[in-house]
């Protein structure tokens, strides 16, 4: 085990480590030569047009059915823990608990697959 | 060939003071590791016969990856604008390679200029390799402009888009104010930023001092906007004597609308009130202290582009999404979304180079879209001017890159009926093994290009060296292909998830107008683009089993046909369909003609194809087309 000052000192020589890298690219570049600053250069472009459009928009997330039931589902991840930390304590109980509790669920999934909630919107 | 003896490249890198050794070294490297970025597309490349990775280079899809700019052929106007974006975005040190073709006016002279040809692509390898050793850094690179990097600004009428002028101005139908728009940009509902910069710009012009305390005021501030611009537009006289008799006197003036705001911007804080007092009587209330002066700023302009002007300073909050999405229209499920309008092409990857697909897209799916050429051949050959039969067969065979041999074939055969001239059995079936090899080498073709489109690499290599080895090979080889080219489609068969990508997918049904082709045969089955595919690979294997039953093919060449007049049509299956060609001929020219081919009729067809769709799988319907841009008709 690391005392806490010595940890403390492998982060500092962590922070350092990257400012060290990421001013030994700026340096690269420089030594390299200077950028050319250029019209048309520095714009996003696509398929050989420039493409200048205002960026803030309202995308629309037709994925956001899946993404709201993988929320749920992985949200519920979380109580596995606590109940992997006693699973020896209380035996086999624990796992027809866990097992009503998945089965709910499950069944949550199921409803919402009928519902149509995987389909592509 | 050689532009600079001093081996300095166009595109050279800035360098202050010496050559170092760090620059030698970076110069070596990139020296040694070409990347390139092909213009149309790789698919030209592959029809000439060049091999750029045998050449020494690697194939990139992106201008950001490229240090070599390879341009095919000479290219449209519009493709030159399309080149001079891609060259912009190449970092330095870049090179311009052109092969058979004068360099685009937008762009600066090639470094180095070939025939199209293999060897001298070589050649051209051989001399960038030495050119970027030596000249990758400079002293004084030169500057690349060119106006199509620059926005050009157009002023429009929200209600009357025919009107365009390139100052700002009232519309001379309906005395609007003209909305900025990014030249080259469609509906002014779409770019809510714009409006709002046209007004910030009257602003300025005219030194007026109210964006501060627009700021400050957020709830007004939408419609101060307005105000101005109406002001600046309308009237430039700012009489407070006059403004102050308004603001006594409501009653009077119900009918004012227009002229109250043209007052009511003016200068200060009193002003402000002045803005309170003409909504408050708009909407039929009287008070000071009325704050419902939403209504106003509309009058004779409630359109979205004026909307949008204000959008990020809304009631809602700064950058509000319910004002950004206001008045545009809802999506299938009912949810207001900004649509964007996305060009894919014409140097797009996934799709043959020249072709453009404009798409509007709500989220990942296509609400409508189209595909124009810009590299099409016109109709119809100017008038009275008579071109040499020789020269006009070499003219169509180039400009249909992808399958020249099917079109010097379409006008060897039509000239030759217009000049009486009898049919040669033995010459035809010669030509008729060229066209069936050439036909063999598109599918090929389509089918690296398929593998582009979907990132299967290892058909992209297989597909490009067997177009490479086909595309010039004698019948004897061609059948000593045959076992290779079953291999690549038994491979297909088995490759995972390309069925379940292909099925389904850009359905066109038999009965659709203006089928042709593979895409015509492929309707008779499923008519997707895996029957597509599969009907291709048939395609292939019916052409090999033809080659070998008639012979060694022979490139289609004019036959002697004197000085003869006449008119002939001819009509020949090329590998994507049907194409027709009908012309006068007197006295050995070609007087007029007239060109009929399936590319013309089929991106028609894309408009359905794509609309509704995931963007995906428009794309990959697109593509199953086997669209050639050079062969679409304008």
């Amino acid at each position: 085990m690391m005392s806490v000052l010595e940890q403390y000192s492998l982060l500092l020589a962590l922070v350092l480590g990257i400012a060290a890298t990421v001013l030994a690219l700026y340096g690269l570049a420089r030594a390299i030569g200077p950028a050319h600053r250029e019209p048309g250069k520095d714009v996003p472009a696509s398929s050989g047009a420039l493409s200048r459009d205002p960026v803030w928009g309202r995308y629309h997330a037709r994925y956001y059915g899946y993404a709201l039931l993988f929320l749920a589902f992985d949200m519920e991840m979380a109580f596995m823990y606590p109940w992997a930390v006693v699973y020896r304590e209380v035996g086999l109980v624990a796992l027809y608990d866990m097992g009503v509790f998945l089965a709910i669920l499950f069944l949550g999934l199921l409803y919402g697959w009928s519902q149509g909630a995987l389909r592509r919107q | 060939m050689i532009s600079d003896p001093t081996m300095t490249i166009t595109g050279a890198r800035q360098r202050q003071g010496r050559f170092t050794v760090l620059q030698k070294w970076v110069s070596r490297a990139l020296a040694g590791n070409l990347s390139c970025l092909i213009v149309p597309g790789p698919e030209v490349a592959l029809s000439h016969g060049l091999d750029v990775t045998a050449a020494g280079m690697r194939i990139t899809a992106t201008p950001r990856d490229a240090s070599v700019l390879l341009i095919i052929g000479e290219l449209s106007e519009k493709m030159s604008e399309a080149v001079a974006v891609l060259y912009a975005q190449m970092p330095r040190p870049r090179a311009i390679v052109i092969l058979g073709g004068q360099p685009p006016s937008t762009l600066p002279d090639a470094d180095f200029s070939a025939g199209v040809s293999q060897a001298g692509l070589i050649d051209a390898v051989d001399w960038l390799k030495r050119a970027l050793a030596k000249g990758a850094f400079s002293d004084s690179p030169e500057d690349f402009d060119a106006a199509v990097l620059h926005a050009r600004i157009d002023y429009v009428c929200p209600m009357h888009p025919e009107v365009v002028q390139n100052e700002p101005g009232s519309c001379p139908k309906c005395g609007m104010d003209l909305v900025a728009r990014e030249a080259g940009e469609s509906a002014p509902e779409h770019d809510h930023d714009h409006g709002h910069d046209h007004c910030e710009h009257r602003h300025h012009e005219h030194e007026h001092q109210h964006h501060d305390h627009a700021q400050q005021h957020e709830h007004h501030e939408h419609e101060h906007h307005h105000g101005h611009c109406h002001e600046h537009h309308d009237s430039h006289e700012h009489d407070h004597e006059q403004h102050e008799g308004h603001q006594h006197s409501h009653e009077n003036h119900h009918d004012h609308g227009h002229k109250h705001q043209h007052d009511e911007s003016d200068g200060d804080a009193e002003e402000k009130d002045s803005g309170h007092d003409h909504s408050g009587h708009h909407h039929g209330g009287h008070g000071h202290d009325s704050h419902e002066h939403g209504g106003h700023d509309h009058v004779g302009h409630g359109h979205s582009g004026h909307d949008h002007g204000g959008h990020d300073h809304g009631s809602s909050g700064f950058m509000s999404m319910v004002e950004v999405t206001k008045d545009l229209p809802r999506s299938a499920d009912g949810l207001a979304m900004d649509w964007m309008e996305v060009p894919f092409g014409p140097v797009f990857p996934g799709l043959p180079g020249g072709l453009k697909l404009t798409l509007t897209l709500d989220g990942d799916g296509v609400t409508e879209g189209q595909a124009t050429s810009l590299v099409g051949m016109i109709n119809e050959s100017e008038e009275g001017k008579e071109i040499d039969a020789e020269t006009f067969i070499e003219r169509l065979a180039s400009a249909m890159p992808l399958a020249s041999v099917s079109y010097r074939l379409l006008a060897c055969l039509a000239i030759e009926r217009a000049s009486g001239l009898e049919n040669d059995s033995a010459t035809d079936h010669a030509r008729d093994v060229a066209l069936e090899r050439e036909r063999i080498a598109s599918h090929l073709g389509w089918l690296a290009q398929l593998g582009r489109q979907l990132g299967f690499a290892w058909l992209t290599d297989r597909a490009a060296t067997l177009q490479l080895e086909i595309r010039r090979a004698s019948g004897k080889r061609l059948v000593e292909l045959t076992p290779a080219l079953q291999a690549l489609a038994a491979r297909l068969g088995r490759t995972p998830l390309l069925k379940s990508r292909l099925k389904g997918i850009g359905i066109l049904p038999s009965g659709t107008a203006g089928l042709s082709g593979p895409v015509a045969r492929a309707a008779d089955d499923a008519g997707d683009a895996w029957a597509r595919l599969w009907r291709r690979l048939d395609e292939m294997t019916t052409s090999l089993d033809f080659i070998k039953a008639t012979g060694e093919p022979e490139l289609p060449a004019l036959r002697n046909i004197g000085r003869g007049s006449g008119t002939g049509e001819a009509t020949v299956e090329t590998p994507r369909g049907e194409a027709r060609l009908s012309l006068e001929l007197e006295h050995g020219q070609v007087k007029s003609y007239r060109l009929d081919t399936a590319c013309s009729h089929h991106i028609g067809l894309v408009a359905t194809l794509v609309e509704g769709r995931e963007l995906g799988d428009a794309l990959v319907a697109v593509g199953s087309l086997d669209l050639s841009p050079w062969e679409v008709i304008a």
